[in-house]
């Protein structure tokens, strides 16, 4: 079964040349990886398949869903409950505590499971910070906690944008390693977006983007 | 986690942008809250001792300082008229006056005014005797309630009276009896409250023997047969004074009305009408109000301002926690929601400071007033304009808030995000 498809594609920035993409399938629990270089227009990719950004021609189906057809609150609450996101750096509603911070995820989606937020944050490792702000966290807990907020709504799939390009090779692999299992034990098919050719080998299922 | 927790928190977050726009909001509201309460209570107050008089007679002056000084008992009277001047306003068969108080002033007992008067006083202030009896003969007294409250006075206690209306030992009558407490009346709420009452005749006697004293300089006079009871000021003979006399008349006629005319321009007393010199005192007190009021409603305006301010500019640092909140799940309209949240919330709690903030100082200011001018006032009452304060408040928060809550919505999500 296919979790994310496209089809035809592409995306102009106002003023700007139109990008194409090509046709994307990933099948349900398939890890994949989406490569290019920078300014191929990865990020945009990533943005489009999540719902961020609007394609002017073409369609994302996730999950049985074609989002492109989405818009507004409906668009937002499928997001929320569907794609988990994990950004390069990681940002956090920085007036709350990483538990909070988990829990509000879970609110705009519409359930509370505090189970399923210590299980997250037992697994990775930074239960001993669930009532810290996340200004105190380190930049390994930040982003360990940006993993744990992704899967809170134990999503279908989750997007990684970048989630190694400012690590060393022992982190990198230590991360990608972290987010598999993570992925597996939701239930959830990852997809990464990256410049970062160290990454290439962990995945079977790799899509090239040219610039 | 509700929604008003997480506002709370996030305002908790930036506390210095939102303490100015709180103190600032506190402050108008307060202002404002405060205003009320002292018209309400300046009004009621004076209001509620106006009695049914309709005209006061007395010493010629200031007939507002007349009115303050024989109604109100605060400032000084403006002296004394000859009884035989107003015995014709005294005859119960007057076609129209219906009923006529006399009022003798200018002693007092530890800050209390002492006032002679008749016993129709009490149904004049619609008083009742609480416990003892009503005075009937001279010196003997009957205590309003805050009187005896505050100097903690029972049936049977002597006191000397003194002076003026300072609490001043060096302006005692010393050489004159001792009054005699016979009894306490019920709370009433108006000014007769404040005062200890006995007979008008009592004060001939002691300032008969402050001017003996002077005169011949006697060391010892022994006063205790004027502990009689009176006779009605009206059969009283000679020329002896008393300083008002407060009139209620059977109809306002035209007859009246020309009463106070006729005893202005012919004889040397002063006639004045209480309603019409109090809404003159209004008046007065009416256009400072109204500058202090435009006072705090700019504050107020300009709290709002700074709510807007403290919120815009909270975006702008928060502009990647929005987008954030998309991405989980958050619709524009959440984020709209939560922005006027703030502003509303802002509102509300400077709107509780500044309205604790009023009642509180009004406590202050009435335990003040009521030492000096022996009036009550309150802080502990609530107003239904302060519920419109309240609408009035969260208004401009919802004001303030619209336009940072619109720009918050329309946070280009993708933008934010790919800038990092």
């Amino acid at each position: 079964m296919t979790i994310v498809q496209t089809k035809d594609l592409s995306f102009a920035y106002p003023g700007g040349d139109e990008i194409q993409f090509p046709n994307l399938a990933v099948t349900d629990r398939e890890h994949s990886l989406i490569i290019g270089d920078s300014g191929c227009g990865k990020t945009t990719l990533l943005h489009l398949l999540s719902g961020l950004r609007r394609p002017s021609r073409g369609t994302v189906t996730i999950a049985d869903k074609d989002i492109s057809a989405m818009s507004g609150t409906p668009l937002d609450v499928f997001r929320g409950s569907t794609i988990g996101m994990i950004f390069q750096t990681a940002h956090f509603v920085r007036a709350l505590s990483v538990r909070e911070n988990l829990r509000v995820a879970q609110q705009l989606t519409g359930r509370i499971d505090d189970e399923l937020i210590n299980q997250l944050l037992e697994r990775l490792q930074v239960i001993h910070k669930a009532d810290a702000k996340t200004t105190t966290l380190s930049v390994g807990e930040q982003q360990r906690v940006a993993i744990a907020r992704a899967l809170v709504n134990s999503p279908r799939v989750i997007f990684a944008d970048e989630p190694t390009s400012a690590l060393d090779d022992a982190n990198t692999g230590r991360v990608i390693d972290l987010l598999i299992e993570q992925a597996d034990r939701q239930s959830a098919t990852l997809i990464v977006v990256t410049h970062d050719q160290r990454l290439k080998d962990r995945f079977t299922n790799r899509i090239s983007l040219s610039s | 986690m509700n929604l008003l927790r997480f506002t709370w928190k996030n305002l908790r977050y930036r506390p210095l942008a939102m303490l100015l726009s709180l103190v600032l909001f506190s402050l108008g509201v307060g202002l404002i809250s405060l205003l009320f309460l002292l018209e309400d209570q300046l009004q009621d107050n004076f209001e509620k001792n106006l009695a049914g008089v309709d005209l006061v007679i007395g010493a010629k002056g200031s007939p507002l300082q007349m009115i303050l000084s024989s109604m109100y008992h605060i400032d000084a009277p403006t002296g004394n008229i000859p009884i035989s001047e107003i015995r014709p306003f005294l005859n119960p068969k007057h076609p129209l006056i219906e009923s006529a108080l006399p009022i003798s002033l200018g002693d007092s007992y530890r800050g209390f005014r002492i006032v002679g008067s008749s016993t129709e006083i009490l149904d004049w202030y619609e008083a009742s005797i609480a416990e003892g009896e009503i005075w009937t003969k001279n010196f003997d007294v009957t205590l309003g309630a805050a009187v005896a409250g505050t100097l903690d006075m029972k049936i049977g206690d002597r006191f000397k009276s003194s002076h003026g209306f300072l609490d001043d030992e060096d302006m005692a009558h010393d050489d004159v009896q001792d009054f005699v407490v016979r009894g306490i009346l019920n709370r009433t709420g108006s000014v007769i409250d404040q005062l200890i009452l006995t007979t008008p005749q009592t004060y001939w006697y002691v300032h008969e023997v402050s001017n003996e004293i002077d005169a011949t300089n006697s060391d010892h006079v022994d006063h205790d047969h004027h502990s009689e009871v009176p006779l009605p000021l009206i059969e009283e003979e000679g020329s002896r004074d008393i300083t008002n006399l407060l009139l209620r008349f059977r109809g306002h006629n035209f007859q009246a009305l020309n009463m106070q005319r006729s005893i202005n321009e012919n004889t040397d007393m002063q006639a004045a009408t209480p309603a019409i010199e109090i809404n003159r005192l209004f008046a007065l007190m009416d256009s400072g109000e109204k500058v202090l009021k435009i006072l705090a409603y700019v504050i107020v305006l300009v709290s709002g301002l700074s709510i807007f301010i403290a919120l815009f500019s909270s975006l702008r640092e928060r502009r990647y926690e929005l987008s954030l909140l998309r991405v989980m799940g958050a619709g524009k309209v959440r984020l709209f929601g939560m922005i006027i949240l703030e502003g509303l919330f802002l509102a509300f709690i400077g709107y509780l400071i500044g309205t604790v903030l009023a009642h509180l100082g009004m406590e202050i200011i009435g335990r003040i007033l009521s030492a000096d001018y022996r009036y009550s006032f309150t802080g502990i009452t609530f107003l239904t304009k302060e519920l419109w304060l309240l609408a009035g408040a969260l208004l401009i928060g919802l004001v303030a808030s619209f336009i940072p809550a619109q720009q918050a919505a329309q946070t280009d999500i993708a933008e934010t995000l790919s800038r990092g």
